[in-house]
């Protein structure tokens, strides 16, 4: 798979403008199927100052004060807070990441269950109100550049027929205890997440037919030379330190009204990568 | 103390027991080598599969934008597949997580293999980049930068990808993209 992908490497890109289309169903060319010409799109990240480090403070009393936020957060907003516990984002040294990738799933899972909650969970045009909360301010640069992310895919004109009527507000809070609060409220008509029985999604089966890929194309016809079976990549770089490893295959049952959902399962799965 | 909450809490508890079991197999499967188990992952979301426009689009944006978001550039890369896959025509930037442009690949046969170059027609070219990152579904693939990194410097782009262009689309010894068509097809009716 290496030499296909060599692009992903060092450059970072900025997409601009974009289509106007929309984009619920394929746009065939009238030209060549196998060439295209890409709509631009850009997703600008606020900047974010990051927290100034407070005074050396012993754990437990940090922890303290923390705690007594937490209760007094909870009291003002009036309903229950998902913490997530998160430790100092420079915990994670240069790797960084984890952390970040589990904030952003689980963001993108509330978002998903808000837009298609389950059949018990949702009531028509009742309101739906979630607050996941973060212990550590570090992180706040995290959820804002989500929220631009999802605030952007809310208002890209392209997917206004796709993503329907339920609007997702973002509203994030933070005190000087590094508490950080990502509220999440939706509006209009939910869309009851039910099972279809057409449905045919099968996980083993879509790994068969991409393992049958993998073989047919870059085992067989050489298309990747890193690539030497179906199960394993990384052949032929043991000299620069990369070791043979193995091939994670796996798949999402999102449909293309459920972006979030498709978002939350991939950061999921990115974050077993980075474990 | 690192006091965050485990990722597979998390997946524990806001996924199905199903899906739940298979991360647990996998992570068995995967051994105590961790993180170092994994080369790539290719996932597969066949709801996709009939709108390229949206795949390529603001699904991938969002991916690399997220990826930018999470400070992971450094060391992953996310890569386009998808069963009605084209190759970019040059005259726009569709991101880093896509196959070289036509102009590009037809710069690298008129380098590598003159002959080639003249016997294909731009449009055969572009499919045999196409047929590259024609998967049976819409898929991301997720990829070490360190493996990308080794692999950039064990290769010339001009000569593998002109040689893939040859055994996909080659007039004399090359697949051909009915025979391509079909055997996608059949990968396809799988699953």
């Amino acid at each position: 798979m290496h030499q296909l992908l060599s692009r992903t490497l060092t450059a970072r890109f900025s997409m601009r403008g974009r289509s106007g289309d929309s984009l619920t169903s394929s746009s065939p060319s009238l030209a060549c199927p196998f060439s295209k010409h890409f709509p631009k799109y850009r997703i600008d990240l606020t900047r974010v100052q990051p927290p100034k480090k407070s005074g050396l403070s012993l754990p437990f009393v940090v922890h303290l004060q923390k705690s007594l936020r937490k209760r007094e957060w909870e009291a003002k907003m009036s309903t229950d807070i998902e913490w997530m516990e998160t430790a100092a984002a420079a915990a994670e040294g240069e790797r960084g990441g984890v952390q970040a990738i589990t904030i952003f799933q689980r963001l993108w899972d509330c978002a998903s269950e808000l837009s298609f909650p389950s059949e018990s969970a949702a009531d028509g045009n009742q309101q739906q109100r979630v607050i996941l909360g973060l212990t550590d301010a570090t992180h706040l640069s995290v959820v804002q550049h989500w929220k631009d992310i999802f605030d952007w895919m809310q208002q890209e004109d392209s997917l206004q027929n796709l993503l329907g009527d339920v609007k997702i507000d973002v509203t994030l809070h933070n005190d000087e205890k590094g508490i950080v609060l990502v509220e999440l409220v939706s509006h209009g008509t939910v869309i009851m997440s039910v099972a279809n029985p057409n449905n045919t999604y099968n996980p083993d089966l879509l790994t068969e037919g991409t393992q049958s890929w993998v073989k047919r194309i870059l085992v067989d016809q050489g298309i990747c030379p890193f690539t030497k079976s179906v199960k394993l990549s990384g052949q032929g770089l043991g000299e620069l330190g990369i070791p043979v490893a193995k091939i994670y295959f796996c798949s999402s049952d999102a449909n293309q009204q459920q972006l979030s959902k498709l978002m939350a399962g991939t950061f999921r799965i990115l974050g077993k990568y980075y474990r | 103390m690192n006091s965050f909450v485990s990722p597979y809490y998390l997946i524990l508890s806001h996924h199905t027991l199903s899906d739940s079991w298979r991360e647990i197999a996998f992570m068995l499967d995967m051994g105590p080598s961790g993180k170092e188990g994994i080369s790539s992952i290719l996932l597969a979301a066949p709801e996709y599969d009939d709108n390229f426009d949206l795949w390529a689009g603001p699904v991938f944006a969002m991916l690399e934008k997220g990826v930018v978001a999470c400070g992971l550039e450094p060391q992953v890369g996310v890569v386009c597949f998808h069963p009605q896959y084209a190759t970019p025509d040059g005259r726009s930037f569709p991101g880093f997580g896509h196959m070289h442009s036509v102009p590009r690949l037809k710069k690298w046969l008129h380098e590598t293999d003159p002959a080639l170059e003249k016997e294909l027609s731009d449009d055969e070219i572009a499919a045999g980049g196409a047929w590259q990152r024609r998967t049976p579904h819409a898929t991301i693939n997720v990829l070490r930068a360190e493996q990308l990194e080794a692999a950039e410097g064990r290769r010339s782009s001009s000569e593998l990808y002109t040689e893939n262009i040859r055994r996909l689309v080659g007039k004399t010894d090359g697949i051909g993209s009915t025979k391509l068509q079909q055997d996608l097809q059949r990968e396809q009716a799988l699953g």
